[in-house]
């Protein structure tokens, strides 16, 4: 019977705007842990706010585990403020995470804003010299860094900013694919960027897969607050759980709402 | 130290201990065997059913507020006869009691649910008339107590299995309420549903739920439940189970105090996957501490 894990923090770094990346000691008692799962994390003094957040795990070593964490609001506050040598409150890992691919395939990886986090862990699980990575930011980018270790080739896309292409990271996949398709997309940020991956997977008959973010409550399955729409023969569609079905998807099921 | 005795009797309906989890909050409890042996919960309210499979209202359907989440789930569930082939057999494997929760949008669903239920191991049948979150039925039925009165009475009519209603927190009189549960036969009460509630984002200055209205949940209401089931117990004669916040073991003792003979653990399983088995625990001690030999011996045992 396992419940909740108490992992201590070892360290915890602003590493750009309102971005924190929180090192916690990883426990036996996590397992095997999939680049795309997430842990359900729970404060200790959450105070008037008690429901866990769920953050996807961004890179993990034997003994550690990753978390990069966007201060978004009062719950994600309150981890974020946790400093060395606190602990937090772990459920998990949850959910299904990427399915990697064959070393042999051609793979690009595609990240929007806090949505580049799931996949350093991802490019790093994959051990695939022929990984390209694109990553979007709105402003200041991070990880970026950490991504050139773990594959060929890095590109960003800054909205507002100096460093790297000037505009949305979609625009430098569109351009990926005409120089040189690949055979899977693994991609993770906000919903817009995802319809476009999406998009793009479906015209070109590239694989896709999505890490999708919703609102969860419990985490494992019980609640059903976290639906997401996919393809169904009867009536269409129907939905799923984020938290157990997903937060991966494959991008030929998932409906994304107009 | 003497292990006290948890086992309650709901008047036809016995339980090893006074722990169930509500509704809607425990899946159809395989989604929780990793973090809780299910023999050790008294009772296991199902994920609310309906006659016909159900997907629900549109995401967001849940936000957090503060001790308290409000929720716009709808429903969701894979209708009453997939219940019985894919998820009763896995329950009914533990040594726990069995309720399924129903939900109709007619009186005539109500009906034959309750009746397609009879033929089936479940061990009692919860009457949800208090859904905030649906167009039809739900709470529509829980609000008039001539309503209360006509869906449990015709209900009555088609099963013989132990009756629970549940009743709705989003009413002028709990009492006169309860009362007409009871008159049209009902074995006992589940109180409270969730209370209806609202949340705005100020930024976008839009509901945070899709459906704008949700039901709450959580400590935020506990007070009121409380009140509640305290009015209710002193109301009526068939046996309560209180909900409503529970958190902790001494809030479940609180419930007990107040004339509940047993208690549902719900939001908490959100955040705590073992509270049901903490809780069964706090009640645990706080009984040994107070030199109690049953839980028996505390439930509306509220002194003024």
């Amino acid at each position: 019977m396992t419940t909740g894990i108490l992992s201590k923090i070892i360290s915890n770094d602003l590493i750009s705007s309102d971005i924190y990346r929180i090192r916690l000691e990883r426990t036996p008692d996590m397992g095997n842990i999939e680049a795309g799962q997430f842990f359900h994390i729970k404060s200790q003094d959450s105070g008037a706010f008690f429901l866990r957040r769920p953050i996807s795990v961004c890179f993990t070593t034997d003994n550690e585990i990753h978390l990069v964490v966007r201060k978004s609001g009062k719950g994600t506050k309150v981890i974020c403020e946790k400093r060395a040598g606190d602990s937090l409150d772990l459920l998990g890992p949850l959910g299904n995470g990427f399915r990697l691919a064959d070393p042999d395939k051609k793979i690009l990886l595609i990240g929007g804003g806090i949505g580049t986090a799931p996949l350093l862990e991802l490019a790093r699980q994959l051990e695939n010299p022929h990984v390209k990575v694109l990553l979007g930011y709105r402003k200041d980018p991070y990880l970026v860094d950490e991504f050139q270790k773990y594959s060929k080739e890095v590109l960003v896309a800054v909205e507002e900013g100096e460093r790297g292409y000037s505009g949305y990271v979609t625009d430098l996949l569109k351009q990926e694919i005409d120089h040189e398709q690949p055979d899977c997309i693994y991609a993770c940020g906000p919903e817009v960027m995802l319809k476009k991956v999406q998009q793009l997977g479906l015209q070109y008959q590239i694989e896709t897969q999505l890490a999708l973010e919703e609102r969860m409550a419990c985490g494992v399955g019980a609640c059903l607050v976290c639906s997401c729409k996919v393809k169904a023969e009867e009536n269409g569609w129907h939905f799923v759980r984020t938290c157990k079905e997903g937060p991966v998807f494959s991008g030929s099921e998932v409906i994304f709402d107009e | 130290m003497n292990r006290v005795d948890m086992k309650v009797d709901l008047k036809g309906l016995e339980m090893k201990n006074p722990i169930t989890v509500a509704s809607g909050t425990f899946g159809f409890g395989r989604e929780y065997e990793a973090y809780v042996d299910l023999n050790e919960i008294g009772g296991i309210m199902v994920k609310g059913l309906t006659l016909e499979p159900r997907e629900g209202n549109p995401v967001p359907r849940v936000a957090e507020t503060p001790m308290g989440m409000l929720n716009s789930v709808g429903l969701q569930n894979p209708g009453v006869k997939a219940f019985i082939e894919q998820e009763l057999p896995y329950l009914s494997q533990f040594d726990t009691k069995v309720i399924a929760n129903i939900n109709g949008n007619t009186i005539e669903e109500y009906c034959r649910m309750a009746e397609i239920l009879s033929n089936t191991s479940i061990h009692a049948i919860e009457l949800n008339i208090s859904c905030p979150n649906v167009k039809e039925g739900g709470v529509a039925f829980g609000v008039k107590p001539e309503m209360v009165f006509e869906v449990t009475r015709r209900v009555r009519e088609y099963s013989d299995k132990y009756l629970i209603v549940k009743l709705s927190p989003n009413v002028r009189d709990i009492k006169e309420i309860a009362l007409s549960a009871e008159e049209a036969g009902a074995d006992c009460l589940s109180m409270i549903n969730t209370l209806m509630g609202m949340a705005i984002d100020i930024e976008t200055q839009r509901p945070v739920l899709a459906r704008g209205i949700g039901g709450l949940s959580g400590p935020a209401v506990k007070p009121v439940a409380v009140r509640m089931v305290y009015e209710a117990a002193r109301t009526v004669k068939i046996p309560i189970i209180g909900m409503g916040g529970i958190m902790e073991g001494a809030d479940a003792v609180e419930f007990l105090l107040a004339g509940a003979s047993a208690v549902s653990v719900g939001t908490a399983n959100f955040i705590n996957p073992r509270a049901s088995m903490d809780i069964k625990e706090g009640i645990e001690s706080y009984l040994q501490r107070k030199g109690y030999a049953s839980v028996k011996d505390i439930i509306g045992g509220l002194r003024f």
